[in-house]
């Protein structure tokens, strides 16, 4: 089943998307669908959506059409994936560096799939920061 | 400073001898006296008692810089000596220097004094006993509460929510509208037949969740549908699992654990929420505007009520319980396994496994992560 992600043209759509959503865990992917690096990250979102769509929901926000949280959440990279429970941002130790944002396209749709799992049992028992399952630092990348 | 410090220490040195032998002996027999009283008694009062036994109780040589009392009255006027022995008598210092008084005088309650403990104990436990039984077909009854409760909701809505999209009904013309209508003249039939069935799918609605508060599923009104959605279909699992006896990937044990994992999450959803709050929300949703058609949001349901069960089958589902398989190396075969979360955070907690070892979610054949990287409580 074909499933498209959902855009989100403007702050407020935004904003409601973080405060609506109670049970599941709300995913947003900031950028350009134009960009590379985030059509790939496009893909692997649009293959977990479907999976996941149980207890997490994923939107896009171009950050051209909606610049209201770049300097905020500090959207300098080509690509971001952040996540939010009942209003809050979860942080994730991903190894990077950067414990707020996942800031690079992953190309494997089941370490995503891990990352938001882990992500929603820690938010859900009221964790501000969870460890994701792999670390993303450089030196095991290369 | 230390100059003073020296004067003193020296001329605590020098009173000892006269001043100080009837003192000390006073002293330690108000201790002994003390210390006798916390280990002998263990009354109700024993919550003071308890905190007692836990401190220590401070040497009165500790206290520096005492003088004994002199004169009673100079010229009538009362003269307080700069001491503790007054103190002491209605409390006693810890050591840090706290002051405790005592308190066996003002806590006495006779009607605490009646009480028969033994009796008490005797009634409390076959309570226990029944409720255990309960629990067996209030599961059972939850879930087709539950299952009802599904058709009368919409995707995405708790029962609040669902409340007051049914209850709205009424409210939803505007005063104008009502205008309109009253100058026509005219009952709407079709408007009037669509509430009174929203009034009662209301009824319904309400009925199945006050049964389930009754039963002491007090966060009823806001379990989404989605949550329900997923406690039907994890418990039919169980049930399926069940009769067609225990899967071989797990031990008895773990099959037991399993289900008494449930009955334990169902029990902490049972958190003091309260029903008043639910009911005065359904109030004033009454008078809350309404967004969708309700007969449009009928159909609704009965259509999306299928989907999610198509798809069922590789979903993700964050509820369900997980055990764990490992190796110790990346190259090895052997797996070991399959653990508990519980296990495996024990593990990691009493250092068993120095270096971590790689491990994944029994089921799936997915990558192997370090242990080091993977929270097992959140799976608990």
């Amino acid at each position: 089943m074909s499933y498209m992600l959902q855009h989100l043209n403007n702050g407020w759509q935004v904003d409601q998307a973080i405060l609506c959503e109670e049970e599941r865990l709300t995913v947003i992917r900031f950028g350009h669908d134009w960009d590379p690096t985030c059509m790939a990250m496009d893909e692997t979102l649009m293959n977990a959506a479907e999976k996941l769509k149980n207890f997490c929901i994923i939107y896009l926000v171009d950050i051209t059409e909606v610049p209201d949280f770049n300097k905020m959440y500090e959207l300098y990279d080509p690509c971001t994936v952040m996540f939010f429970y009942r209003n809050k941002h979860i942080m994730i130790d991903l190894g990077t560096g950067n414990n707020n944002k996942i800031n690079w396209a992953m190309e494997d749709t089941q370490e995503f799939i891990d990352i938001v799992e882990t992500v929603f049992r820690g938010a859900r028992k009221g964790r501000g920061l969870v460890v994701s399952p792999k670390d993303y630092s450089t030196k095991y990348r290369y | 400073m230390s100059k003073r410090k020296v004067t003193f220490e020296g001329e605590e040195n020098f009173e000892i001898p006269d001043a100080d032998p009837p003192k000390i002996s006073k002293n330690e027999d108000e201790s002994k006296e003390k210390s006798g009283r916390f280990k002998d008694k263990h009354s109700l009062d024993s919550d003071e008692e308890d905190g007692g036994e836990k401190y220590e109780l401070m040497n009165e040589d500790d206290i520096e810089g005492q003088e004994n009392a002199t004169i009673d009255y100079d010229d009538g006027i009362k003269i307080t000596p700069f001491n503790m022995e007054e103190e002491l008598e209605e409390g006693h210092f810890d050591t840090q220097g706290t002051y405790i008084f005592k308190k066996e005088k003002e806590i006495h309650d006779n009607w605490l004094d009646d009480v028969e403990w033994q009796k008490i104990k005797e009634v409390a436990k076959p309570a226990d006993d029944d409720s255990d039984e309960d629990e067996q077909t209030e599961s059972i009854d939850k879930i087709a509460i539950y299952k009802s409760m599904i058709e009368l909701m919409k995707p995405g809505e708790n029962v609040n929510k669902a409340l007051r999209r049914l209850g709205g009904g009424k409210s939803n013309m505007s005063a104008s509208q009502r205008w309109k209508k009253k100058k026509k003249g005219d009952t709407n039939t079709e408007t009037d037949k669509t509430s009174t069935k929203n009034t009662e799918h209301l009824n319904q609605l309400t009925g199945f969740a006050d049964k389930l508060l009754q039963n002491g599923h007090f966060e009823i009104y806001q379990d989404t549908y989605e949550k329900m959605q997923f406690t039907i279909k994890k418990a039919e699992d169980d049930e399926n699992a069940k009769k067609t006896a225990i899967p071989e990937d797990m031990d008895d044990d773990d099959a037991l654990d399993m289900f008494g994992d449930n009955l334990d999450k169902d029990n902490k959803d049972t958190k003091g929420d309260t029903d008043t709050k639910a009911e005065g929300r359904e109030t004033n949703g009454e008078s809350g505007p309404v967004k969708e058609n309700p007969t449009q949001s009928d159909t609704n349901t009965a259509d999306t009520n299928d989907k999610p069960e198509e798809t069922a089958p590789n979903m993700v589902d964050p509820t369900a319980e997980v055990t764990w398989e490992y190796k110790w190396k990346e190259e090895e075969e052997e797996l070991h396994g399959p653990f508990t979360s519980q296990q495996m955070l024990d593990w990691t907690e009493d250092n068993y496994f120095p270096d971590g070892v790689l491990c994944r979610k029994v089921g799936k054949e997915t990558r192997f992560y370090s242990s080091k990287r993977i929270d097992f409580d959140l799976y608990t």
